[in-house]
């Protein structure tokens, strides 16, 4: 086998450049893959965040409609809600930005009961509870724009239109990387006031409703039985836990996401025809050499073994050059990486399941682009192959 | 592997023993018979040369006695054993045992040195990596190459190229010595230096050769010459 392998090196070495070239067309499809593969994954990242405890209460005609805030104290009546909160999603602009990089929520103060998973200073808390224009923001947020305690943000409201302007109280982070905390919460109070007075687009209603389940109790019977409550009114409710709700928003992004899927299955088959190729090229080329090596006593498991060895590394060089690339793409920050597109994906990270799937596809190519031609020298008769030559 | 003991034919105590040995193919619409009811039998130690016109069937009787051929009927017996009823994969490994191949073209593999290429046989056999490339060394040393041990094939001569092809196809210690027009590539001066050795190698280490040649000067240096024409021997 040591003889084998040797031999094999060898070969691999015989023309360095359709070798190299071979090698780095792997790496550029493996790498190909990998990205695609990566930003579905950070489309799916939002999805880690969910909890299946917590529901989402919203219109059942469509999340734009509102629903009113009389409903708040039947949904906490419900049984088997253990806490509720509520909010709007604020979609305001800052500065002359074309869209924001951070998402603001005008919520209740209850709402934030039911994120344990945010880490808020009590006292920062405690602040923000008692100044009608605070705001609390996220660390991603905090480090991207360099905002601090007392800052002041102003927002040019679109939903809501008017110059906002908020006093950050408070910086929070979250116990999980994957938690997004380019993220701004602001007083659904204060919004409501405004609203009311200045804009009236339907004061005294919220845009969702967030419910936490308490242990023991089903989500999904807590969830049929607040829809139940406001069955037959004006506006019905549709309750589903947080999970379905995120996936709802990426399902809406489905056929891009098929798409991607797609391509990065013909992805790695362009790999697969890529490597078959230089192994058939190989093959054809040392005709003479298998019928040798035959007629010398090796045996077809010894050629099954030198051409997939070759494949092997061939293939493993390519997944090889592949990781130092993506070890020094992602230790970039995603700004560096990804330019405008890092708004979009701030907490894009190269997955141990990506990186499998990738050394996977390694192995899977190297075994078909090997034994193929294998397959054919192994079938090959001595004197054809010495004919050939001849 | 089934050995000629275990059968009820009789047993030769030749080498090589042939009977009625037929081999065609088909080409296009036409049956070619290659090889027609030939009997032959070589005795261990004999080097012996098979001429003949082109299409005579002399290297299929080769191929068929080093066993990388199938013959179509007859019997044939190299070594201890029918070829005949042996399968491809214990043919492969009859041949490790007891065939030795000398080709017209050297037939080295380019990616491995002279050494290498000498004891690539060897690593189907068990034996370590040490006493493998000792041996090598050793077969190297007997063909006057020992010095160039380590240069590839393309650092050679074609003379120097057959020589090592010839180690490697003495290293084994094969029961018999299969050789293809070995000096049909090579000038007048290398071809005897590669005769001069094979006779050697029969003369001095008892080898039994069979060796396919147009050369009659080669041929010369063999203990017998048989004639083949339209697939049987002439003699």
């Amino acid at each position: 086998m040591q003889e084998i392998l040797r031999l094999a090196i060898r070969n691999c070495l015989r023309h360095r450049l359709r070798t190299m070239l071979t090698i780095l067309g792997i790496t550029v499809a493996m790498a190909g893959f990998v990205f695609i593969r990566t930003f579905i994954e950070a489309w799916y990242a939002g999805v880690k965040t969910t909890a299946k405890n917590r529901l989402v209460v919203r219109n059942a005609v469509s999340l734009i409609f509102p629903l009113p805030i009389s409903y708040f104290n039947t949904i906490t009546q419900v049984a088997g809600v253990e806490k509720a909160g509520y909010g709007n999603w604020f979609g305001g602009i800052y500065k002359d930005e074309q869209y924001s990089s951070f998402q603001q929520f005008a919520i209740n103060s209850s709402y934030l009961d039911l994120y344990p998973e945010l880490i808020i200073n009590p006292l920062e808390r405690l602040a923000w509870e008692s100044n009608r224009q605070g705001a609390l923001i996220g660390r991603q947020m905090a480090a991207e724009y360099g905002f601090k305690v007392g800052d002041i943000i102003q927002l040019k409201g679109t939903i809501f239109p008017g110059l906002w302007e908020f006093e950050v109280q408070g910086i929070f982070a979250a116990k999980s990387a994957d938690y997004d905390t380019r993220l701004m919460f602001l007083h659904w109070d204060y919004l409501n006031e405004r609203n009311r007075t200045e804009i009236n687009r339907q004061p005294d209603h919220v845009g969702f409703y967030m419910v936490k389940v308490q242990d023991g109790f089903s989500p999904a019977e807590v969830a049929k039985a607040i829809d139940e409550r406001f069955a037959n009114s004006y506006a019905e409710t549709l309750t589903e836990s947080e999970t379905v709700f995120v996936q709802g928003f990426i399902s809406m992004l489905a056929t891009i996401i098929t798409a991607l899927n797609i391509i990065s299955i013909v992805v790695i088959l362009i790999m697969l025809l890529v490597m078959t190729n230089t192994m058939l090229m190989s093959m054809r080329e040392r005709y003479v050499e298998y019928a040798i090596m035959k007629s010398l006593g090796f045996e077809a498991r010894h050629l099954y073994a030198l051409l997939l060895s070759e494949a092997l590394l061939i293939s493993l060089s390519g997944f090889g050059l592949l990781s130092v690339i993506m070890a020094i793409a992602f230790s970039l920050p995603p700004q560096a990486l990804l330019g405008d597109l890092a708004k979009f994906f701030p907490n894009i990270t190269l997955t141990p399941f990506t990186v499998g799937a990738a050394f996977c596809a390694a192995l899977v190519v190297a075994a078909i682009s090997g034994s193929l031609p294998a397959y054919h020298i192994t079938k090959l008769r001595v004197t054809e192959a010495l004919r050939y030559i001849a | 592997m089934t050995e000629a003991s275990t059968l009820n034919h009789p047993i030769s105590k030749a080498i090589i023993n042939i009977e009625k040995l037929s081999k065609s193919y088909q080409r296009g619409e036409e049956l070619v018979q290659v090889l027609d009811n030939l009997s032959l039998t070589v005795k261990e130690g004999e080097f012996t040369a098979l001429m003949g016109p082109s299409g005579s069937g002399k290297t299929t009787l080769l191929n068929l006695i080093a066993g990388i051929d199938k013959a179509g009927s007859g019997y044939l017996e190299v070594a201890g054993s029918i070829l005949n009823e042996l399968n491809e994969s214990e043919l492969t490994k009859w041949r490790a045992r007891h065939v030795g191949f000398v080709f017209q073209f050297y037939n080295l593999l380019p990616v491995l040195s002279a050494l290498e290429n000498v004891a690539l046989p060897l690593s189907l056999l068990p034996m370590s990596r040490r006493e493998r490339y000792e041996r090598a060394r050793f077969a190297l040393d007997i063909v006057g190459l020992g010095e160039r041990a380590n240069h590839f094939p393309a650092q050679l001569s074609g003379g120097q190229e057959q020589r090592v092809a010839i180690a490697r196809a003495v290293v084994t210690d094969p029961t018999i010595i299969i050789a293809d027009e070995p000096t049909g590539d090579l000038d007048r001066r290398s071809a005897s230096e590669i005769m001069v050795l094979m006779q050697r190698l029969n003369q001095e280490l008892k080898k039994t050769i069979v060796m396919v040649t147009h050369d009659q000067a080669a041929a010369g240096y063999a203990g017998r010459i048989l004639h083949l024409d339209k697939g049987r021997l002439l003699d």
